[in-house]
């Protein structure tokens, strides 16, 4: 799973939608990666702005609106691709076309259902 | 992880990625999709030599074509003068002339579609044994590697290797041209392509569900079986697409038979390799 940090101010309103060309490059991107045969999902999301977030204190749901404070790791958009390796899967977000110096992509493994010990899986398979 | 063993991991997904255009694109050229293989692996091996000392280029795309066209210069200018000396017929020279021309840059960033599709009517050609052809495509177009295709197929790896190795030889010897068909030839070789989508379908899932299979408590299943498996099932749905493009517009009174084979996978790989849960879909298929 790749996800991408836009690295934005968290007031930046302005510049959300992006350019014609920086779209056009986006999606002979993802073009590349579905043809690749390694695409399984893609997405861009809204506005942190427009978040909400739903924490549990003391185990009760609480609900807050945003826009938050920190945005450094705040996530603006995310892949999901099935590659052989994570040398892949860096590859592949190497090739990402981002010019600026604000964005970043973390790599992240998605957890399957050999990744838990032999005696859980059952939980995961029947709840 | 030592820096040796980063840079050939880096290096092997350079080559997952990169491997099938740029056969493809060497097919085009040299016409012959057994030398495009062997040249295509030289450039590899060429950066498994180079990039762990100077690093992996920015372009590693480019890097390779450059090193394996240099390679097929080199090739052709020795058949060149195997060909004066024995006065052979003219396909390389007709060959090399495409060569010096070609665009090697255009050729790179070609989207799938022509030179895949070439590729893949060329890996199906009817004058392969099906099983034959379903090897050749795993092995050019998904760049699965000798060992998984043979663990696909349960056949020891070195008949894998002896079916694959075979199977170039014999479009090299029937001088297969590298094309797409048309007219009246798409239709057979159109149904050739459609079948081994199929096959790729049904092995790559029968593969996935064996290796799904409980051997006692404790085993576990080898680790991540399906980044390879889906991957062909999307090459092949892809292709299946591009396949079913050139069918409407060539033969449009083509038999429903062969395009509801097409449907078949494209559906599966909409339903089945859709979410992350793929395999059980796939697995309850083949039961």
């Amino acid at each position: 799973m790749l996800f991408i940090h836009p690295g934005l101010p968290p007031s930046t309103e302005e510049n959300l939608i992006p350019s014609r060309e920086a779209i056009g490059a986006m999606s002979r991107y993802n073009r590349q990666l579905h043809e690749a045969g390694v695409l399984l999902d893609v997405n861009g999301l809204h506005s942190p702005n427009e978040a909400v977030r739903i924490s549990f204190p003391g185990g009760k749901p609480q609900v807050v609106d945003g826009p938050f404070a920190e945005t450094k790791e705040l996530v603006g958009g995310y892949w999901i691709i099935d590659v052989k390796s994570k040398a892949e899967a860096i590859e592949w977000a190497k090739r990402c076309p981002i010019d600026a110096e604000g964005p970043m992509i973390e790599v992240r493994q998605i957890f399957e259902i050999s990744d838990f010990p032999p005696e859980l899986r059952e939980a995961v398979w029947l709840g | 992880v030592t820096p040796a063993n980063a840079a050939r991991a880096a290096i092997e997904a350079v080559w997952r990625i990169e491997s099938p255009r740029l056969i493809a694109a060497l097919a085009r050229m040299v016409r012959d999709v057994g030398l495009a293989e062997e040249l295509a692996q030289d450039a590899f091996v060429a950066a498994l030599e180079q990039w762990p000392a100077d690093g992996v280029p920015d372009r590693p795309g480019a890097w390779l074509m450059q090193a394996a066209k240099r390679r097929a210069i080199d090739q052709l200018r020795r058949a060149e003068r195997l060909r004066r000396k024995q006065e052979v017929v003219g396909r390389d020279a007709e060959a090399a002339e495409e060569l010096a021309a070609a665009d090697f840059e255009a050729a790179l960033t070609e989207e799938i579609g022509d030179s895949l599709l070439r590729l893949v009517f060329t890996a199906c050609h009817p004058v392969l044994a099906p099983e034959a052809r379903v090897a050749l495509t795993l092995r050019i177009l998904c760049g699965l590697t000798t060992e998984e295709i043979a663990r696909a197929f349960l056949v020891p790896v070195a008949t894998m290797a002896q079916r694959i190795v075979r199977a170039k030889r014999t479009l090299a010897e029937a001088r297969v041209a590298f094309e797409v068909p048309a007219g009246p030839d798409l239709a057979p070789r159109l149904g050739a392509v459609l079948a081994m989508v199929y096959l790729v379908f049904n092995d790559g899932g029968r593969a996935r569900f064996r290796r799904m299979q409980p051997r006692g408590s404790n085993s576990v299943p080898s680790p991540r079986p399906r980044a390879s498996t889906l991957r062909c099932l999307y090459i092949s749905a892809s292709v299946t697409r591009e396949v079913r493009a050139v069918a409407a517009h060539e033969a449009p009174s083509q038999p429903a038979n062969g395009i509801r084979t097409a449907t078949f996978a494209t559906v599966g790989d909409d339903r089945s390799c859709g979410s992350g849960r793929s395999e059980y879909h796939l697995s309850d298929r083949n039961v």
